[in-house]
């Protein structure tokens, strides 16, 4: 299971005459995801989904707050040893078009400490599992969409993490490869692994997650299941629970 | 450093970059096909050149020349055996002059006759090539002609030629040895053809490495691995590094095949075996090869830094071009003639490894400074690897949005009206300025001194002033162009007599230290001003600067600065870039000292007026000790006692205080108005 614990971003805008203004992207936000469960992180665009995944793949440092892993009965804190069992997904992880899909595989694999035997028979695995076979001598930036999409998928799941993030994964899919990421997360699911999935598709998410967190400006403004979250309320689907949220949030702050 | 990790990633970086046919193009293809090429067009245009001139014949007229003196001088053309290969024939005319103008003869001649003498007056047209060949041919041939007359008539009389017509002779030996002048030749032209090929080779692969990365996406990927920064940046480094090296060798294999095949043909041809050791230039070539590599790591470094800030390839060669600019136009160094490697070129980065290398190539070794010009690029390469590994940390660079481009690249009508230059900007123009400063104040200050002072200041002013018309910024705002209170005016005079009797003191210091530069530096000055009445010296040394300084350094630098810094750095950087190109060791902290204060000053008052009138009278002051210096009692003596000091010291803190609470209390009065 991951855990964020009261991640914060500030970041600074210039206003011009050396004079900056700082502001919270993601303003200390709790929650924890657990083994064997989806997580939808829902909000609009801006509203800093970006930014709080890439905290929790320690691939920024959060200001405030930290990430932590717990696998097994060990807890782990430090970035790379977190990395190490996360797979990170997003419109924004594009591959090497130079490389051939064999050559990226073993490439990032043995950079997560795998020995190069070891590596091989990963992506032997891995190409099998992901049915990639007909085209893993192929350079990628002659693959297609799909396969792309495939290969991408592999390199996140070749060092077999426990916890997946995936950043709006399927955003300018078409039907066919969304449905392979869709099915991806589902099986992994059933393995027992971890799913971060942040999207702004509401019905997408409705049947998917097991949980959900939506936030906005930054702030978590409510969290539980799709059904509690509808139950609260009272709507009948998820997009309507949304803007109830916004509503009620707005009505807050005035 | 986890070294597995990192030699993971250099194979990545580089099979990444190699796999571009752009990068093969730039690093193998262009060197391999550029020299020969350079050369063959070069001695095509040059045969070309040679043929028509020899195939070339020229027609040329007479007007009112008798007979004898007509055929004397044909004959002396058509029979001469001075191997000249031209032609030159008669054409008979009606009218010469006519016939001169509308380019029917390409010359005509007249005579006059006296007793002793005949008088051959070649007229002819300057403007017109064809002409005025055939007139210096001419000339030449009359003066064969005379010369061969007069051997004649003493021979006649019966005298020794040598003793009646050259009784003193001089013959030119060259002692230089073949591989010297062929390394004078060489000097100029391999170290600028190297600077250029390191920079096109480093900077595609870095380019991909940063920019392209991040263009295509594949940044973020690589940030998920559970890799550190240090390892990312030096795989990235190293793989540019090892491309610019590799591309700088293929060069100098390209460029070496293209000597030897010269070498070849040309003593082929000629029939003197000249004495000619390879062997002599290895030394050379070796010292070369090692501080061109540390040359290339710091170029490396520099073009990644810059490069890191841009979002896509297109941004990026935005952003490369103004650094392209300058060390090619650094790289020319070479080619000027008076500028030599010293103790203070030795620092400067390109400049140094062009003039070492144009010495290396007249086998003069100067250990010290061989030493300073390696360690300095060793520093800059370090210091440059410092800054990219502080830039790839940065997530704003990372993630974050672009930073304003040069905007003096773009095409003037997208540029908004009112825009302020960037930081890039500032110190892009800065850096030309000192350059032009150099090449054209260096050339002009051995003529002319007094001309070599103005000109460079003049390139300070203008410049800024050029490039913020361009980028239509108000020179208002830009410049700080308004009256000042009289508050400020008192407080920044105040400021001065505190600020200037601290580098009086720090000077005195510094020339305790170093008394042999500062020594130069006054005698340098007397040097320009000798024969100037005291006005001429205050105009000089006082007001242009105080000017042309102030445009440049409190208006245009500091405004590019303030848009992005607070007050403090941009003070900073603004004094260190001042101190900084009056480009000498002791000049650099008085001259820093003054420069904070003078920003200071410009930034409270919002008056370019307070800084220049201050500058005026920093300057005007030195000018009045250079010319009055021995008859005020007080500054002549050479070294002052500790009470001075003391007293100084009192005056430095007295009138800084008063000038800083001046300015301050003014500015805080007009916030409540």
């Amino acid at each position: 299971m991951i855990i964020a614990d009261g991640l914060a971003k500030e970041f600074v805008r210039v206003k011009g005459k050396g004079k900056k203004e700082t502001f919270f992207a993601v303003d200390h936000v709790d929650f924890e995801a657990n083994s064997g469960e989806i997580l939808g992180i829902l909000g609009p665009n801006g509203a800093g989904k970006t930014t709080l995944l890439r905290m929790l793949g320690c691939m920024m440092q959060p200001t405030e707050g930290g990430v932590r892993i717990r696998v097994g009965d060990q807890e782990l804190t430090r970035q790379e040893e977190l990395k190490k069992h996360i797979g990170y997904l997003s419109e924004n992880t594009k591959l090497y078009g130079r490389f051939r899909v064999r050559e990226l595989l073993s490439l990032f694999v043995e950079l997560y400490g795998y020995d190069k035997e070891a590596a091989n028979e990963r992506v032997e695995m891995v190409t099998q599992l992901l049915q990639m076979e007909s085209f893993v001598d192929n350079r990628i930036d002659k693959l297609s969409t799909g396969q792309k999409q495939r290969t991408s998928i592999a390199r996140c799941l070749m060092h077999d993490p426990d916890i997946y993030i995936f950043d709006e994964p399927t955003l300018g899919l078409d039907i066919i490869s969304s449905k392979a990421i869709i099915d991806f997360m589902k099986e992994e699911r059933e393995k027992g692994k971890t799913v971060l999935y942040s999207t702004h598709y509401m019905e997408e998410a409705e049947f998917l997650c097991d949980r959900i967190v939506m936030i906005d400006k930054g702030r978590v403004i409510a969290q539980g299941t799709p059904e509690e979250l509808r139950k609260e309320t009272n709507t009948s689907n998820l997009r309507d629970t949304f803007f109830a949220y916004m509503e009620g949030g707005e009505e807050n702050e005035l | 450093m986890n070294y597995k990790q990192l030699g993971i990633l250099y194979k990545k970086e580089i099979l990444d970059v190699i796999r571009d046919k752009k990068t093969i193009l730039t690093m193998v293809v262009l060197p391999v096909i550029l020299y020969p090429l350079l050369f063959f067009v070069g001695m095509q245009v040059a045969t070309m050149i040679i043929t028509t001139q020899e195939e070339k014949s020229y027609h040329i007229a007479y007007e009112n020349v008798s007979k004898e003196h007509r055929e004397l001088l044909n004959d002396w053309i058509a029979g001469d055996s001075d191997g000249l290969i031209y032609e030159i024939s008669e054409k008979k005319t009606a009218d010469a002059k006519k016939d001169l103008e509308n380019e029917v003869v390409d010359a005509y001649l007249t005579t006059s006759v006296t007793d002793s003498q005949v008088v051959y007056e070649v007229h002819y047209l300057s403007a017109v090539t064809d002409s005025s060949s055939v007139s210096d041919m001419l000339e030449k041939e009359i003066d064969a002609l005379a010369k061969y007359q007069s051997e004649q008539n003493v021979k006649q009389l019966g005298l020794d030629v040598d003793k009646m017509l050259y009784p003193s002779k001089s013959v030119l030996t060259d002692c230089s040895s073949s591989e010297s002048s062929i390394g004078s030749i060489l000097g100029s032209i391999i170290p600028f053809l190297l600077i250029t090929s390191i920079l096109m080779g480093a900077m595609y692969p870095a380019i991909d490495a940063t920019a392209g990365e991040k263009e295509r996406g594949t940044m973020e990927t690589l940030l998920t691995l559970p890799i550190g920064s240090m390892e990312l940046i030096m795989s990235k480094f190293l793989s540019v590094a090892t491309i610019a090296l590799v591309s700088v060798l293929i060069n100098i294999i390209s460029m070496g095949g293209v000597a030897a095949y010269m070498y070849a043909t040309v003593s082929a041809l000629s029939d003197t075996t000249q004495e000619f050791h390879l062997s002599t230039f290895i030394p050379a070539i070796l010292i070369s090869l090692v501080c061109v590599m540390t040359f290339a790591l710091f170029m490396s470094a520099i073009v990644m830094c810059i490069c890191a800030f841009a979002k896509s390839f297109k941004e990026a060669n935005n952003y490369i071009t103004p650094l392209t600019l300058v060390v090619i136009f650094t790289g020319y160094i070479g080619f000027i003639p008076n500028v030599e490697l010293s103790t203070t070129t030795a620092l400067i980065p390109v400049a140094n490894i062009c003039l070492l290398m144009k010495n290396l190539l007249v086998f003069k070794y100067d250990f010290s400074l061989i030493l300073i010009v390696l360690l300095s690029n060793i520093i800059y390469a370090l210091v440059s690897v410092r800054v990219l590994a502080s830039i790839y940390n940065s997530e704003s660079v990372l993630f974050g949005e672009s930073m304003s481009g040069v905007q003096l690249f773009e095409r003037r009508q997208n540029i908004k009206e009112g825009s302020v230059p960037s930081i890039a900007e500032g110190l892009l123009v800065l850096v030309v300025a000192l350059l032009l400063m150099i090449y054209i104040g260096g050339m002009l200050s051995v003529k002319h001194p007094k001309i070599g002072l103005v000109i460079p200041q003049l390139f300070i002013g203008l410049l800024p002033i050029v490039a913020s018309v361009y980028i239509k910024a108000y020179p208002k705002k830009i410049f700080k162009l308004q009256l000042p209170g009289i508050r400020h005016v008192v407080g920044g005079a105040f400021l001065w007599i505190g600020v200037g009797s601290a580098s009086l003191l720090i000077s005195a210091l510094l020339s305790a230290i170093f008394p042999g530069d500062s020594q130069s530096l006054n005698d340098e000055y007397l040097h320009i001003l000798d024969g100037i009445p005291f006005w001429g010296g205050l105009l000089l040394i006082a007001l242009m600067p105080a000017v042309c300084e102030e445009i440049m350094f409190r208006g245009y630098l500091l405004s590019a600065c303030r848009e992005k810094m607070n007050a403090t750095k941009t003070v900073l950087l603004v004094s260190v870039l001042f101190g900084f190109s009056h480009m000498s060791l002791i000049k650099f902290v008085p001259t820093m000292l003054l420069g904070i204060a003078l920003a200071y000053a410009v930034l409270q008052s919002e008056s370019l007026v307070v800084s220049s009138l201050m500058h005026f009278l920093n300057n005007g002051f030195a000018v009045l000790l250079i010319y009055y210096g021995e008859k005020i009692s007080f500054f002549s003596e050479e070294q002052f006692d500790g009470m001075t000091c003391v007293i100084m010291m009192v005056v430095a803190i007295v009138f800084s205080t008063i000038g800083i609470l001046c300015l301050r209390t003014s500015a805080r009065g007009k916030g409540i108005q």
